[in-house]
């Protein structure tokens, strides 16, 4: 009976990251993001600025979760089956790449400038632009201008991000091979040594080597999170709020985008052979 | 000498073709004579073992035993000189024919291995044909569907995938990694290797690593620039229709890059078995690979069956 309790009580301590993932969710999209574009629209500062803040720091939490999930096992956050066939492929280290963050960011900073500048890859995607401009016109004009004419000191900020990410992404990605590599060299090592024809002794020969390897891939993992988070955070720092509200609408938006079920329906039930979908799809 | 004719084996057919060419033939015929014999001995037992015709070689030993009855009429006519020679020739022969005999049950031992290394290389050459039907064909992505599947397959428990895993798969690199720990590492047994196959293995190794790293670069690229094509961003959003396309549109590079993944896996694989390893060895590694692959996938199923799903602390802020 206290034995019963006992795990009764330990239990009630943790939840399935599956759970917290749905309420996390669920939280930014029916509450958070309709607060934050509320406010917007409402171009109430003090109260964007809550908003913008409780959004922030909303993705902040999510990846202080992950830290806390990756020592019980990091591995099923690297394969995470919560998340949808749409949104598998563009995971990256267990979530999504620290470039996307700032690609967003800069997608903003050249539609702010796009009538002196055209020409650098996002003008001709054309399609977007027209429905830009009809929910850009119902807005205040402070969120309209937001991104016209940023700040030198944002632009440096900027820089000095993507800077730092085209030197730490290659370093994260050479460690999860690395790491990879220890496992491999070890347990081949095991596999000669114990001549590998044994089942029983087989297993014995993965265990150790792969314990092993995990514990760097936690690192690496929690340093991929670091980098989101610290991403995160500089461009929310460096941003005035009306520019940090609607990058984090566009942010929000964009992982709610994953989740509409008319699209992913479609996306299941589409028979078109890939060989033939690029001339559809232009 | 009576003796020796009652002995009814080829070899006594040769010594006396030989005794009869001392009493019948020219001194200058007689190598090219005894050359002549031999040769008919060679083709009766090989006939003997069902592998020449027998017609041939059989009646010219028939004919042998014609001309030695002749002979032995005539014997008392050989001076004894050329007696002592004979005699000299016949210990000599003698031994030639036991060499010859054991040279060729040597020879027939070797062909059944020659014949067994020719079927391994034909098991080897299958497999080769089997990974590239496996990477090249069946395990590419032909729907949208298929994309999530491949890159994070269910069939493959997470802690497999996080030992091993490149883009869905095996890492290239890895199994390179694998078969130089395995066969020329300086602990490995059977270290039957040249240099330069452990120079083309290193260098293999750095190429794949490239290859690898620009695969990488590739997906991260889609993958960090996703957000400016899908429709999902308040400035990207459209019709239905469009945002599948959208997405066909994504999806259709990650597949390009599958496809390269695939290849680089297959080619990898290929150079191993082709190139790097001897057949044996080829051979052996393919049993070691599997073996392997088992024992991994195994650990990691039970892991994760005893593991359960991945938890958070409840007390982790903004769940609620």
């Amino acid at each position: 009976m206290l034995k019963a309790v006992g795990l009764f009580g330990r239990k009630k301590t943790t939840r399935p990251f599956k759970d917290y993932y749905t309420d996390w969710f669920n939280t930014l999209n029916n509450s958070l993001l309709p607060l934050l574009r509320s406010s917007m629209d409402d171009a109430f500062l003090p109260q964007l600025s809550i908003h913008v803040e409780m959004i922030h720091s909303h993705f902040q939490s999510y990846y202080e979760a992950l830290d806390l999930a990756a020592s019980d096992d990091v591995t099923q956050l690297l394969y995470p089956d919560w998340r949808n066939s749409l949104e598998k492929p563009f995971l990256w280290l267990g979530d999504f790449h620290p470039y996307l963050f700032t690609n967003l960011l800069r997608s903003f900073l050249d539609d702010g400038d796009e009538n002196e500048d055209d020409d650098d890859g996002f003008g001709d995607l054309g399609n977007g632009e027209c429905s830009e401009s009809y929910e850009l016109f119902d807005r205040p004009w402070h969120l309209v201008m937001a991104w016209k004419n940023p700040s030198k000191i944002l632009m440096n900020r900027v820089e000095q991000i993507e800077c730092g990410l085209r030197l730490m992404v290659p370093a994260l990605v050479a460690r999860a091979r690395d790491a990879q590599m220890v496992f491999i060299e070890s347990l081949a090592k095991n596999w000669v040594e114990c001549d590998g024809g044994n089942k029983e002794a087989a297993k014995a020969v993965v265990a150790e080597p792969m314990e092993a390897q995990m514990d760097e891939v936690v690192s690496v993992f929690l340093d991929a999170n670091r980098l989101r988070r610290s991403v995160i955070s500089e461009i929310i720092g460096a941003a005035n709020v009306y520019q940090a509200a609607l990058f984090l609408e566009g942010l929000s938006q964009f992982l709610v985008g994953f989740k509409d079920s008319e699209l992913l329906g479609e996306f299941q039930r589409c028979k078109t052979p890939l060989s033939r979908q690029t001339r559809l799809a232009i | 000498m009576e003796k020796d004719q009652r002995k009814p084996s080829t070899s006594k057919a040769r010594r006396e073709g030989n005794r009869k060419m001392k009493g019948t033939l020219s001194q200058s015929s007689m190598n090219f004579s005894r050359k002549y014999i031999e040769d008919d001995n060679y083709e009766v037992r090989e006939e003997g073992k069902g592998m020449l015709v027998l017609e041939e070689g059989g009646s010219k030993v028939d004919d042998l035993a014609e001309k030695f009855q002749c002979l032995t009429l005539h014997k008392r006519d050989t001076p004894k000189r050329v007696i002592v020679l004979i005699l000299g020739e016949e210990f000599f022969s003698e031994k030639h024919g036991l060499w010859r005999h054991e040279q060729k049950s040597r020879a027939a031992r070797l062909e059944k291995q020659l014949k067994a290394r020719w079927e391994l290389e034909e098991l080897i050459d299958e497999q080769v044909n089997r990974f590239n039907v496996h990477y090249n064909h069946a395990m590419l992505p032909a729907q949208l569907k298929d994309i999530p599947q491949l890159l994070m397959p269910n069939w493959a428990p997470p802690y497999e995938l996080a030992a091993k895993a490149w883009l869905g798969d095996w890492r290239p690199s890895a199994i390179l990694e694998l078969v130089r720990r395995l066969f020329f590492s300086s602990s490995s047994s059977s270290s039957s290797f040249s240099d330069s196959n452990e120079e083309l293995l290193s260098l293999l190794i750095h190429d794949t690593r490239i290859e690898e790293t620009v695969l990488d670069e590739e997906m991260a690229e889609i993958q960090a620039t996703c957000i400016l094509h899908l429709p999902f961003v308040p400035a990207k959003i459209q019709s239905d229709t469009a945002s599948l396309a959208c997405v066909q549109s994504e999806f259709k590079k990650i597949e390009r890059v599958i496809t390269k993944a695939q290849k680089l896996r297959f080619k990898t694989l290929e150079s191993v078995l082709k190139k790097v390893l001897s057949q044996t060895d080829a051979a052996e590694f393919l049993v070691a690979f599997e073996g392997i692959q088992d024992a991994v996938h195994q650990f990691a199923v039970n892991k994760t069956l005893r593991k359960g799903p991945v938890t958070v602390p409840l007390k982790v802020s903004g769940s609620k």
